[in-house]
């Protein structure tokens, strides 16, 4: 994955915390670890990716099976208002920093399930975004591609979802609180 | 099995009766008739499965119609047993004393098409759509498109164009290079 | 300047146990025909788990717990002597220090086991009990493969194993009582955690066991920790029997024949139930420890 953006727009006057922050990103970009969550049918793409013939660990990227340890959740195909329950509350108790990858078309505009009363179709309103992936089902080298781009936006330290989350958290529980009705969990999840 | 057919014209009134392949027949019965055809069947001709419950919906004019399924294995026939119910009032009865399965499939119905079946004892329960506030969303006067939109919101620039002809006129400018 | 020396020894470990995890997911990968995450991957791992922010509290037993991991490995690394004849690393090892290194080897399992009962998640429950069974079942062999030793040397220190075991290749202990030696070899595996025994983490099945609450600095403390009481009990076998070391590099290369035998069973084989396991500890390396143990005792 090489250098690229690790030296990129440099300030003029290096403080210590800048210069950590870049060491930082640059040790997060090389170590992703991905919770092992497959939401919708683009699961069956994220198998192949982790074995043999596509392998995705010599980048470092692992799957963990707890949202306690993982860094990246991988939004896989269409969600339903059920899965978009719990996905927040899975999101919300992923420690800092943490990135969100939207895979396939479903996330982008409702894909081929646009017209359902049951699917979402702008992810974008409930969770925030970093890398879409485009595709109806990507392929493996597609997501491979995804994972490489959020790899360098870490380095040049161009990943705020996490943060506008945070900032934003009202305008987001609004738009959550539209469609799922049924509130039942605590306010907060972290 | 013609001879079973006549009889069971004689003692059930069944009208409108299709072969619609060599192995299923289709006919429709009256709903006070159906529970005991139905014993009739499971018991007697050893119709003992229940394959599916189905539904569909007649708006214009003004019933439900539920098909009900049943597989004889020995002679590999299946019977789709029609009944229509009023859609102002839409309640039954339930068959779960003869297939205790059939409550789940009576769930189901009355998530998706508000049809409420007396004795089943968790019908209420939410079969696939959680905390479900609007109409039955299987009915025809359902209009899904608008429902999604509007709670769902619109990526602006969906429409604007024609995904298969700006595929073929960009394939001819590849493959011209 | 003898906390120096120990500091030293407990640094070496750190670095050579997180550098061994690497070769370990590197050759295992080439054992699968793909390329496997470089060999400084679990550096990499290691100091990004450490800068994640936490928010999380469960209590003051699950702040310990980690802690309690990584003194179990460092108390055990520091009472084996790594090389006998130098001042500086043959730690703080004496006369009788057998008995005090299984006790602190079994430290560091409770200690985790403690903490991570207090993290309120119930999957870690369920991996403790699993995890303590298989402690005391792989410690049987191992402790008769011990007594064995113990009694055919007259000794309970690990230094005086290892000066009897001089002189050439034939008198190392895995020629000389080799039925103590397959009790020990076979028990070291359920130590290992490596793959037939691997109950205790159980990855996907039950969220990683008794880690799934910890993350930031508690999981780097624990991940650490594995990777120092993974080096102090190569250490220990090769001291106890392939004939200890002299010189560092002596010491290197006797440790990664060891670290290659978990390595090669763990490829191949699926993994246990508890109950199987605890059978399996019980059958052939307890029958194997007896049997060594009667041949030096009659």
């Amino acid at each position: 994955m090489g250098k690229k953006g690790f030296l990129d727009n440099l300030p003029e006057k290096l403080t210590y915390k800048e210069v950590m922050e870049r060491v930082n990103n640059w040790f997060r970009a090389q170590s992703l670890w991905v919770i092992a969550y497959g939401t919708g049918c683009g699961s069956i793409e994220i198998a192949p990716t982790f074995t043999s013939r596509f392998d995705a660990e010599r980048m470092g990227i692992q799957m963990v099976a707890t949202p306690r340890q993982a860094d990246v959740i991988v939004i896989s195909g269409y969600l339903t208002v059920k899965t978009l329950k719990r996905v927040i509350r899975v999101y919300e108790q992923m420690q800092q920093p943490k990135y969100v990858i939207a895979l396939g078309s479903c996330p982008i505009n409702g894909g081929m399930y646009w017209d359902s009363y049951n699917t979402i179709n702008l992810l974008d309103d409930y969770i925030p975004v970093d890398v879409w992936v485009t595709g109806c089902m990507p392929r493996p080298e597609a997501l491979i591609d995804g994972f490489v781009d959020l790899a360098n936006m870490i380095k040049q330290g161009k990943v705020e979802g996490w943060k506008k989350y945070l900032d934003n958290i009202e305008d987001y529980r609004k738009n959550q609180k539209k469609i799922i009705k049924n509130w039942n969990m605590p306010n907060y999840n972290w | 099995m013609e001879n079973l057919l006549e009889k069971l014209k004689e003692n059930y009134k069944i009208s409108d009766l299709l072969k619609q392949r060599d192995d299923l027949y289709i006919f429709t019965v009256d709903k006070s008739m159906l529970h005991s055809l139905l014993y009739e069947l499971k018991n007697v001709h050893k119709f003992i499965h229940l394959s599916m419950i189905a539904c569909a919906d007649w708006l214009e004019d003004g019933k439900f119609q539920l098909s009900y399924v049943v597989t004889n294995y020995e002679q590999q026939i299946q019977f789709s047993i029609r009944v229509f119910i009023d859609r102002e009032k839409p309640e039954f009865l339930s068959i779960i004393n003869l297939w205790a399965h059939a409550e789940i499939n009576e769930r189901e119905i009355r998530e998706f098409y508000g049809i409420t079946f007396d004795g089943n004892p968790t019908q209420f329960e939410d079969f696939a759509l959680e905390d479900w506030d609007d109409i039955p969303p299987m009915r025809r006067d359902f209009d899904t498109i608008k429902y999604s939109l509007e709670n769902f919101g619109e990526r602006p620039g969906r429409h604007s164009k024609k995904v298969r002809k700006e595929i073929a006129v960009q394939y001819k400018e590849w493959s011209r290079k | 300047m003898k906390i120096g020396c120990l500091l030293l020894v407990v640094l070496v470990a750190i670095f050579y146990g997180l550098f061994l995890g690497g070769v370990s997911r590197k050759l295992t990968a080439r054992m699968q025909n793909r390329r496997g995450p470089t060999v400084w991957q679990n550096f990499i791992d290691l100091w990004k788990v450490f800068r994640k922010q936490s928010i999380i509290n469960h209590g003051i037993m699950y702040y310990i717990g980690p802690i309690f991991r990584f003194t179990g490995g460092v108390g055990t690394l520091l009472l084996i002597p790594v090389m006998i004849n130098s001042s500086c690393w043959s730690n703080l090892s004496f006369g009788g220090d057998l008995f005090v290194i299984l006790y602190f080897m079994f430290l560091g399992t409770l200690g985790m086991a403690l903490g991570a009962g207090e993290s309120a998640h119930p999957h870690s429950a369920i991996g403790i009990s699993r995890g303590l069974a298989l402690a005391t079942a792989s410690e049987l062999p191992f402790l008769l493969a011990m007594v064995a030793l113990m009694a055919a040397y007259n000794t309970a220190s690990v230094k005086d194993i290892v000066i009897a075991q001089q002189g050439g290749l034939l008198h190392w202990n895995i020629f000389t009582h080799p039925f103590a030696a397959v009790a020990a070899f076979l028990a070291f595996l359920g130590m290992m955690h490596s793959y037939p025994f691997q109950i205790i983490v159980a990855p996907t099945e039950i969220p990683v066991g008794p880690a799934t609450e910890y993350s930031s600095t508690h999981l780097s403390f624990m991940f650490s920790g594995g990777a120092v009481f993974g080096v102090a009990k190569y250490v220990l076998i090769m001291d106890l029997f392939l004939g200890g070391a002299n010189d560092l590099v002596t010491v290197l290369w006797k440790t990664f024949l060891i670290f290659l035998w978990p390595l090669f069973i763990t490829n191949v084989y699926p993994r246990f139930r508890t109950e199987d396991a605890v059978r399996f500890f019980w059958y052939i390396p307890a029958l194997s420890g007896v049997i060594g143990l009667l041949i030096v005792i009659l």
